[in-house]
């Protein structure tokens, strides 16, 4: 992460800050979208590490409430998740209210320690390298 | 293609961040309103309402069919190749003691397409012998037990019925009129343990009510009386449903229609059906030398892969509801169950576990929930053991049996496809794979896909692989997944369009290197 030099008053640095994160999530964007969204372990080669004990949960609790609708986080009925740049919190947020066409999860059916593990399962689907498309 | 997101989505990065409240704000928080941002304005940009539908059928294709093993691709350690192509509408594959493949080939396909159902072998060298042919299709599924055939015959025009088949092509009926002329036909069978033959039997509708849709299929015009059958007596909310009577001469014709009645039928609170079998929406077996049909488990949709696991349960894919007809459910995936015998699994009025009076989650954005067609239902449902891809189309499967495969005790099921937009409206192709499913956890993980940036069948997506997989079943030896590919279907607003000789039969198995899962 860039910092704002020290001799930018307070204000400016907070709006810096904005910019540069801006900035990243735009890169971010991008970077992410030029990526197929795909994770399919015959073409990615590889596979979210589930021996850590809570990505073994994320995977289950994705394949509970989240495969349906964007099956190993590609597009289905829902929207592709692999090659959005969204950071935790936000995909925590979608999660728990369910904006636009989504229904939303409460706390009975995903507890908050398996949302943590949700989402950090969502994370490392993502981040597995994207699909290799050619033998 | 597909849901590119964010190229798509010019809004949230115009959306100008306004300095004058962050700069008292926080990082965290601004952050916070930075992505709160592009998260609503992804959403009212990306309006799902406006998106438009992506289904793998949505495509064209000109004969004929090009197949490459290479487009295929499985995980390290497994191979991909070509047993058998050209076929018409396969559906089901089942080896004899001498390890000998038998493949059905349906004889009927959605879309009205019509045929002569048959069972051929493929031989060792290549060549074909036809065992036996009908005049019921579809034909959807066969298994091989004690020196005989038993074939699923789907039934649309005269009934489902069960068969038994010698090798020298001598047919025995089991069992006749399963109700078969809807929507949904009979499926599987798979031999139990205990020697009987257990068999799927689909539901007449999508969820209960015969309505429009029934007519689109093409079968409500044949058999305007035919309804679904409760295996149990049920009590019914009353709730009725008014649309278009296309049987009408007068166009501007309107019908009333309950659940578990034929089209035009309306129904009270409080009104009982009573059960009886054979029913719609079940799961039905039968001794090997035919008899009174035994009610197994019910409140199933469409039950079109029927599997005992090694430790003998029996587990079956139930296609769940389309998003289509008089009482559309939005949202529900194909479910893999653990079938609880005697249980009512849910149909028309869950999803699994899950009552469909939740808005939220089974109606199309701005949608009425579907609510309850039953007023009592005889038991709170059972929790499937996978949820698969919402239109997935998952149907046909099979256990590995043991390490000469690998992730032996788990599920290979294959995926058929979305047949959007006719069932719905997807952002991307669903299916047209073989997925693995570890019945311990849930996780579903892609096995066998085709090569390219995107999932889809190969008349979507290019390349030679697969188009629609519709059967799995493992060699007597265990080594290779032999996986039936239906062929090509393209989808348009007026109806499928399936296309003959375009079938496929693939064989999957272990590279000899070794190691792997
Ligand atoms: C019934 C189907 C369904 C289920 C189940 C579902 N989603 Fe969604 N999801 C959607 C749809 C549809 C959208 C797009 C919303 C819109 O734009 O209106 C979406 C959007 C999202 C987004 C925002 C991404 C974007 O492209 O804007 C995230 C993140 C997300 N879902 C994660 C999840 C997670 C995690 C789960 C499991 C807890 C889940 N979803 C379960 C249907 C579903």
């Amino acid at each position: 992460m860039v910092r704002a030099p020290n001799v930018v008053r307070p204000g400016l640095t907070s709006r810096a800050r904005t910019a540069v994160r801006t900035g990243v999530a735009l890169g971010l964007t991008l970077l992410v979208a030029c990526a197929p969204p795909r994770r399919a372990e015959p073409l990615t080669r590889a596979t979210v590490d589930t021996t850590d004990p809570v990505l073994a949960t994320g995977e289950t609790v994705f394949n509970r409430w989240c495969h349906e609708c964007h099956p190993g986080g590609e597009g289905g009925l829902g929207t592709s998740l692999n090659d959005k740049p969204w950071p935790g919190w936000m995909i925590r947020f979608q999660v728990r209210n369910g904006i636009g066409a989504m229904p939303r999860f409460d706390s009975q059916q995903i507890s908050p320690e398996e949302l943590d593990a949700l989402v950090r399962y969502v994370l490392a689907l993502r981040w597995l390298e994207p699909a290799e498309t050619r033998p | 293609m597909g849901d590119s997101g964010p190229t798509r989505r010019p809004t949230p990065m115009a959306s100008p961040v306004q300095p004058t409240p962050l700069r008292a704000a926080p990082p965290r928080a601004a952050l916070a309103l930075v992505t709160l941002a592009l998260l609503v304005g992804a959403v009212v940009g990306g309006c799902y309402g406006l998106r438009q539908t992506m289904g793998g059928g949505q495509t064209t294709f000109t004969p004929p069919r090009q197949v490459d093993a290479a487009d295929v691709a499985v995980p390290p350690g497994y191979r991909v190749e070509v047993v058998a192509t050209g076929l018409t509408f396969p559906t089901g594959i089942a080896f004899d003691d001498r390890g000998r493949a038998y493949v059905t080939e349906a004889g009927y396909s959605y879309g009205e397409e019509w045929d002569v159902p048959r069972v051929v072998r493929l031989e060792p060298d290549g060549g074909r012998t036809v065992i036996v042919e009908g005049d019921n299709p579809p034909w959807n599924g066969v298994a091989y037990h004690g020196g005989a055939l038993y074939i699923a015959e789907g039934g649309v025009l005269e009934g489902g019925r069960i068969l038994r088949v010698g090798l020298d092509g001598q047919v025995r009926e089991l069992v006749r009129d399963l109700p078969s002329l809807g929507d949904h036909h009979t499926n599987g069978p798979a031999i139990g343990t205990d020697g009987w033959i257990y068999f799927g039997q689909g539901s007449v509708t999508n969820s209960g009510v015969v309505g429009e849709d029934s007519h689109a299929f093409g079968w409500l015009e044949r058999f305007p009386q035919v309804h679904d059958i409760p295996c149990q007596d049920v009590t019914l909310a009353g709730r009725n449903y008014t649309t278009p009577d296309p049987l009408a001469d007068d166009t501007g014709a309107r019908a009333v229609t309950g659940a578990f009645v034929p089209f035009g039928s309306s129904t009270e609170p409080g009104q009982v059906v009573p059960g009886q079998v054979p029913c719609s929406g079940a799961i039905l077996r039968v001794p090997p030398e035919g008899g009174a049909t035994e009610l197994v488990a019910w409140g199933l949709r469409n039950p079109f892969g029927l599997a005992f696991a090694p430790d003998g349960r029996l587990y079956v894919t139930d296609n769940s509801y389309d998003e289509r007809g008089s009482r559309p459910v939005w949202g529900t995936g194909d479910l893999l169950y653990a079938i609880e015998p005697g249980a009512w699994h849910g149909w028309p009025d869950y999803h699994g576990e899950r009552p469909l009076t939740d808005a939220d989650h089974f109606a199309a954005p701005g949608r009425e929930p579907p609510g309850f067609v039953l007023a009592e239902h005889p038991n709170q449902p059972p929790a499937a053991i996978a949820r698969l891809g919402v239109h997935s189309a998952s149907t046909g499967f099979d256990f590995s049996p043991g390490p000469d495969f690998g992730h032996e005790g788990q599920a290979f099921v294959t995926q058929f496809g979305d047949m959007a937009p006719g069932v719905g409206k997807v952002l991307g192709p669903v299916g047209f794979k073989v997925v693995r499913v570890d019945v311990e956890t849930g996780a579903v993980h892609d096995f066998a896909v085709n090569r390219a940036e995107l999932n889809g069948p190969a008349s979507w997506v290019g390349g030679a692989g697969l188009e629609r997989p519709v059967a799995a079943r493992f060699s007597p030896d265990g080594t290779a997944l032999y996986v039936v590919d239906f062929g090509v279907m393209t989808v348009d607003l007026e109806r499928p369009w399936p296309v003959r000789d375009t079938g496929v039969v693939w064989r999957i198995s272990r590279t000899g290197a070794g190691g792997g899962p």
